[in-house]
């Protein structure tokens, strides 16, 4: 009586069984902020597409200033179009440093802060980049090195997330993983 | 309408996990900023599901929106996996999850959706749990309206509740509490950690599995992330206590089935009038008992 998930097909983004395994890496990178999660494989979309496969559809509104998000998909997954201060998600580059003010809710509505997908170069581990961070979901302290995101970036997240529970949360990603940076984590370091 | 119309084999059945993909996807959304703010009450919209509401309807759909064909899942009730509501829900959740592997054992699960209690073994950082929550805001004693308690909860203003739990002290030297222990998560939203014991509001302190709490019928979910502080409500001079199990003679009762003494004990009214008492967790006491009897086998 049942479509098993496993009769379509599995490596497109667009698949059920796609967005349910690239959502449980996210669920893991928010719970575990600042660990890599690698996102499953996929053959027709990169990073940013694939979290925006995950989350967006036509509930929500998206902000992409910098083109990364081919038209057709963002046709494809019927996303509202908005300004980087009313929207509910925002993609980046972050490459960039980011020129806008998103939103960041309210004392008694904190969900409506903005959720913002940040593309960089690269996650994997090397020493140009070393953060540590602290914050729930980090047992002492963790590490994460990012290339390819501009430094403005820390400076202003800490700033949009001084008055907790008010906020925004980040995603960084590259071609394959994930690392997510909840309002909550602090962030130590980003100088070399 | 052609009344003999039927649609394609293809559609003629229920999706994955009976919800669709866009009920689904709100609910991950909704999920992620719950874990991004912990112990925030965030609203969503609970679908109508084919039981009655206040019957695990929140829990589930947590389950159903993030399960997968890798999983394995487990579904408790008060402890016991073969109570009434666990045996159904699991029952619905093999009938529209096909592939989808279902366990009685806490460390095989990887999602576990629990109805009042937390398993007696420790979780590990690769599981999840998902709560059944009947009421969701530990404020509504204290002030009717939803938008005042929103706002008390952003200032996190907490001082009715305290003085509740005052009174109780005042009145009975005790806080008269007995489940749903208003509970403050990373120091700052207090919540309702669902009608867990007493017994379990400590394990929900630095958990080593993210916690998600469901309430299908108030339509609001909210997390403990892992390793994240979760502390009862108290009063520096008046140190929380939880279920002990002692009898009269100050002796901690053993489980009647197994012997252990380090569990949460129901208590059994027995035929003859008398009581018993009995682990709670089935599969905890089970495991027990598997490891006395073999115990006795190698001796």
């Amino acid at each position: 009586m049942n479509n098993p998930l496993t009769t379509e097909q599995h490596d497109s983004v667009w698949s059920p069984l796609y967005q349910q395994r690239a959502f449980r890496a996210l669920m893991s990178a928010f719970s575990f902020p600042g660990r890599r999660q690698p996102l499953p494989l996929c053959s027709d979309a990169t990073g940013p597409t694939c979290i925006a496969a995950v989350l967006c559809d036509n509930e929500v509104s998206l902000a992409d200033p910098d083109q990364l998000i081919q038209p057709a998909d963002i046709r494809r997954l019927g996303i509202r179009e908005a300004s980087l201060e009313n929207a509910g998600f925002i993609i980046a580059d972050g490459s960039r440093a980011p020129d806008f003010a998103p939103a960041l809710g309210s004392l008694a509505e904190p969900e409506q802060g903005a959720t913002i997908i940040v593309r960089v170069a690269s996650l994997e581990s090397t020493n140009d980049f070393p953060l540590m961070l602290e914050g729930p979901g980090i047992q002492d302290t963790q590490a994460l090195a990012v290339s390819g995101l501009n430094r403005a970036w820390l400076a202003e997240r800490a700033r949009w997330n001084r008055n907790f529970p008010m906020g925004a949360d980040l995603i960084l990603v590259d071609d394959t993983q994930v690392v997510a940076l909840p309002r909550t984590t602090r962030i130590r370091g980003g100088t070399n | 309408m052609n009344p003999n119309y039927r649609l394609p084999n293809s559609q003629d059945s229920y999706g994955f996990g009976f919800l669709d993909e866009f009920a689904k996807r709100e609910i991950r959304r909704v999920i992620l900023k719950a874990i991004s703010i912990p112990g925030y009450q965030t609203p969503y919209a609970s679908r109508e599901m084919p039981m009655g509401r206040g019957f695990g309807t929140g829990g589930l759909q947590l389950t159903l929106s993030m399960i997968g064909p890798d999983d394995t899942l487990k579904v408790i009730d008060q402890g016991s996996d073969d109570s009434v509501n666990a045996v159904n829900l699991r029952k619905f959740a093999e009938l529209t999850c096909p592939e989808v592997s279902t366990t009685e054992s806490t460390t095989e699960a990887s999602l576990i959706q629990t109805r009042h209690r937390v398993p007696e073994i420790p979780l590990r950082e690769n599981q999840v749990l998902n709560f059944q929550v009947p009421y969701p805001d530990p404020l509504v004693i204290v002030e009717p309206s939803e938008a005042k308690r929103k706002i008390m909860h952003g200032e996190g203003d907490y001082a009715r509740l305290l003085t509740k739990l005052y009174e109780d002290l005042v009145k009975f030297d005790e806080i008269t509490i007995s489940h749903r222990y208003p509970t403050r998560i990373n120091g700052h939203y207090v919540i309702d950690p669902s009608p867990i014991p007493r017994y379990d509001v400590p394990r929900l302190n630095q958990s080593k599995a993210l916690l998600l709490f469901g309430a299908g019928r108030e339509k609001k979910i909210y997390a403990v992330p892992p390793y994240t502080n979760a502390d009862p409500l108290v009063f520096d001079d008046v140190p929380f206590r939880t279920e002990n199990f002692y009898d009269a003679d100050g002796q901690r009762r053993a489980c009647a089935r197994c012997g252990c003494t380090d569990s949460f004990l129901d208590e059994l009214n027995l035929e003859d009038g008398s009581k018993a008492w009995q682990c709670s967790d089935t599969d905890y006491c089970n495991r027990q008992l598997a490891s006395t009897e073999a115990g006795e086998v190698t001796q």
